[in-house]
């Protein structure tokens, strides 16, 4: 059975929601956008980007293999968000 | 002989072969032993000496190599850091060290400084390399250094769980080191050169052994990742470097286990993954044999009290039992032992026992418990394990409070003490949890204070001050801890509490 998707209709959504995950790496300063690179900015570790990937699959109600992932996927949000992306078509 | 000479001998013999690959530079054995000089003539000019203690905070990149091996180039002793550390808990481990100097980038330099506050006599020195390998040594606060005459020997500090309690800091000499790295390479008996693929922290004393020290004195070539391990950056690595060996801690071995379509890279060049850390699961192991039968997986066991390596599952054409971690190394002598420190004959379970030269000098500052850990020669390993009647040895389980998450580990005491400094805290007790990944993940029992906190607020509360691995991932309110006796927690009760707690909310 096709789990229902969530209408997320263009990035900027996909981006609100990431921002929403993202909380628990960000400061008080910062604000993401697409540019940010999640690794050297957020300082993110495999144990975050564990994290990371399970609150996504949760929130977006989409699967992610570790095939689709590499560290090209997190150097930016904007690589980030057309995976997602791709999988909401 | 000091682990720089390891370094000083491979560049006189390879000095045009490439020594460190990472994002920012790609520099060949002479450049980084000509680095490693400069360095190291600055660091003697600012007093360090035999005695001395210099941390080494920096990510997997080529700039390690040139800091680690200049301290050991004046005689200083090396204390390897995390550089994942936040700087509060970085700030609190280079006091408890007794740190002089502190070898960083310039972005952790300035956050470190205002941590450490103007009282403490520690230096900070920062270093980079260019995109063409050229040194730029920074110098952030000079100070002068302290010498610990007691501990002049010390080539290496690395920290460690002990038995229970906080970490401890295990303090090695360079013979222990280079007797064990020389064994653990004669029974490797590496087909060379070899490419080396560093994803694990270079702070750790399974890299230090098996990777740095061993292959830096075979001259081999290091693709040094400063990232997250993602298997597919692997792969890649393997196909464009024509990467030949690297060392796995069980989740890793997992990612590759599970990797959907690994034919779609030539891995070919791939002969040996050595797997430590912790026990990889039986069903993990064999399917990376059948799946990739070109590669050796070979199974390892260590621990830094032990200056590294203690038994492997090499070499070939000998056969070893999948469950095993392999036989004790040449000169290394393992026994079973119970409670009362009795030998266990073969096949019974008990505490894990180990006799070598690499065995550790002591815990710093700890004289008393380095004293309770070795007994006539044998050192305690707090490990649960078996032997068989070939000699092989199977690990049960850790007698030690000690999580690993990932292949990091954490020491539940120092989340406890970061937890307790929340007012809204009364008393905290961590606890590992089963991760179907990372094996296990941290899980904080809180007695609540007088004021108000959610799950949230303690998590958050602990993001701003431990590395994210260190924070817990579920916290339980209870109105009581459990307790053995007057002092000692009940963790076992907390576990089983934990785990109905996540059966119900399932």
């Amino acid at each position: 059975m096709e789990t229902e998707k969530k209408p997320f209709t263009n990035r900027t959504e996909i981006l609100k929601t990431l921002e929403k995950i993202l909380v628990p790496w960000l400061d008080d300063k910062t604000k993401p956008n697409e540019q940010t690179n999640l690794l050297s900015d957020l300082g993110l570790d495999s144990v975050a980007i564990l994290q990371l990937v399970l609150g996504i699959e949760k929130e977006f109600s989409v699967t992610i293999k570790d095939s689709e992932l590499d560290s090209d996927v997190f150097s930016k949000l904007a690589n980030l968000i057309d995976v997602i992306e791709g999988k909401l078509k | 002989m000091k682990l720089f000479d390891l370094l000083k001998r491979s560049a006189a013999k390879f000095p045009g072969r490439t020594a460190v690959i990472d994002d920012a530079c790609e520099i060949t054995y002479a450049k980084l032993l000509s680095n490693t000089e400069q360095l190291s003539k600055y660091l003697k000019s600012a007093g360090c000496r035999p005695g001395v203690k210099v941390a080494v905070v920096l990510p997997n990149s080529s700039a390690y190599f040139v800091g680690f091996f200049a301290i050991s180039a004046c005689g200083a002793t090396i204390v390897a850091m995390s550089s994942k550390m936040t700087v509060y808990e970085a700030a609190g481990f280079i006091k408890r060290a007794d740190v002089s100097l502190v070898l960083t980038e310039k972005t952790f330099a300035d956050n470190l400084a205002e941590q450490l506050g103007n009282k403490e006599q520690i230096s900070i020195v920062t270093i980079e390399q260019n995109s063409d390998g050229v040194l730029k040594i920074g110098i952030f606060i000079q100070r002068c250094p302290k010498v610990d005459s007691d501990n002049s020997d010390v080539a290496l500090m690395v920290y460690t769980s002990g038995t229970t309690g906080q970490s401890k800091i295990v303090m090695l000499t360079d013979d222990q080191l280079i007797s064990n790295m020389f064994i653990y390479k004669a029974v490797m008996d590496f087909e060379m050169p070899n490419v080396v693929y560093c994803s694990l922290p270079l702070h750790h004393i399974y890299a230090i052994c098996a990777q740095v020290l061993t292959h830096i004195s075979c001259g081999d070539t290091f693709i040094a990742m400063n990232r997250p391990f993602f298997i597919k950056d692997f792969f890649k690595a393997v196909q464009n470097h024509k990467v030949t060996i690297t060392a796995f801690v069980p989740y890793m071995a997992i990612l590759m286990a599970e990797y959907s379509q690994p034919n779609q890279f030539d891995l070919s060049s791939l002969k040996y993954i050595t797997l430590s850390g912790a026990k990889t699961p039986k069903h993990v192991y064999q399917k990376l044999t059948n799946a990739f039968d070109h590669i050796k997986f070979i199974n390892t066991y260590g621990m830094s009290e032990a200056g590294s390596r203690i038994s492997i599952a090499a070499p070939e054409p000998a056969e070893f039992p999948v469950e095993s971690v392999g036989k004790a190394m040449p000169s290394v002598a393992i026994r079973i032992t119970d409670n009362r420190g009795e030998v266990l004959p073969a096949k019974h379970i008990g505490q894990i026992e180990v006799k070598s030269s690499g065995v550790f000098k002591g815990y710093f500052n700890q004289p008393k418990l380095s004293k309770g850990m070795i007994v006539s020669g044998w050192l305690k390993t707090g490990d649960i394990g078996k032997l068989d009647t070939q000699g092989n040895l199977y690990l049960v389980g850790r007698k030690k409070e000690m999580i690993i998450c990932g292949g990091e580990n954490i020491f539940p005491a120092e989340i406890e003490e970061t937890l307790l400094e929340n007012p809204s805290v009364r008393e905290a007790a961590i606890i590992g949890i089963p991760d179907d990944r990372l094996e296990e993940v941290p899980c904080a029992f809180v007695v609540p204070g007088d004021s108000f906190c959610s799950e949230t607020d303690i998590i958050n509360f602990c993001r701003k001050r431990l590395s994210s691995f260190k924070v817990p991932r579920k916290v339980f309110f209870i109105e009581q801890l459990p307790m053995l006796g007057t002092s000692k927690i009940n963790r076992r009760k907390l576990k089983d509490i934990a785990l109905d707690k996540l059966r119900i909310d399932k």
